[in-house]
């Protein structure tokens, strides 16, 4: 007779690239990784593929610096245009 | 550069007679602004960077903001609540069952 039991070769659930990592509104090289280089729109869950904590606190982030002034709306800060890909988005 | 250290004294000061016990006081540099802003008549390029830890009843926030608002060397002010430290609670992401919630199983 099969024993019911958890399934034993379950991986453990995928973690999103931000798991460990506090997001601050200061670095605002981490936040321009997650806005458009052209239109400087944050982009969305299914493009940047954040869980959904990270994804609001990433956000939040963002607007706060842009209001403060330490990260431009419109476009992407020059500096931070050659970062490495993180989104999966195709230009 | 006095100018910047005369507008942050009074700024501290003003913050002492209120009742707030600064912490801190990190100074962030001098760096273009990431937009053109125009405050008091005037449209400014580049600006100070200032970050106060400080202590302070919540009833502070409001007297200050129209105080530093008024200030003519302050470009643009503003107050952030000290990030607390969470408890790491990520379970990481369960892929969400699309089809049982469109049709409202639980």
């Amino acid at each position: 007779q099969p024993i019911q039991m958890e399934n034993p070769y379950k991986e453990p659930p995928k973690r999103c690239i931000l798991c460990k990592i506090t997001v601050d509104y200061k670095n605002v090289q981490l936040l321009s990784q997650f806005v458009s280089p052209y239109t400087g729109c944050i982009y969305g869950r299914h493009i940047t593929g954040l869980c959904h904590r990270k994804q609001r606190e990433v956000t939040k982030a963002i607007k706060r610096a842009q209001v403060l002034g330490f990260m431009p709306v419109v476009l992407k800060n020059p500096q931070f245009l050659t970062d490495p890909k993180i989104c999966n988005i195709k230009y | 550069k006095p100018e910047t250290a005369a507008a942050l004294k009074r700024t501290v000061e003003a913050l002492m007679e209120r009742g707030a016990v600064v912490r801190k006081l990190e100074n962030l540099g001098e760096r273009a602004l990431p937009y053109k802003i125009s405050k008091h008549s005037e449209r400014h390029r580049r600006g100070w960077y200032f970050l106060i830890d400080l202590e302070a009843p919540p009833s502070i926030v409001s007297a200050m903001m129209e105080h530093l608002g008024r200030d003519i060397d302050v470009i643009r002010q503003g107050f952030v609540k000290h990030p607390v430290a969470k408890p790491e609670e990520c379970a990481g992401m369960i892929p969400v069952n699309h089809e049982g919630k469109l049709k409202g199983q639980k």
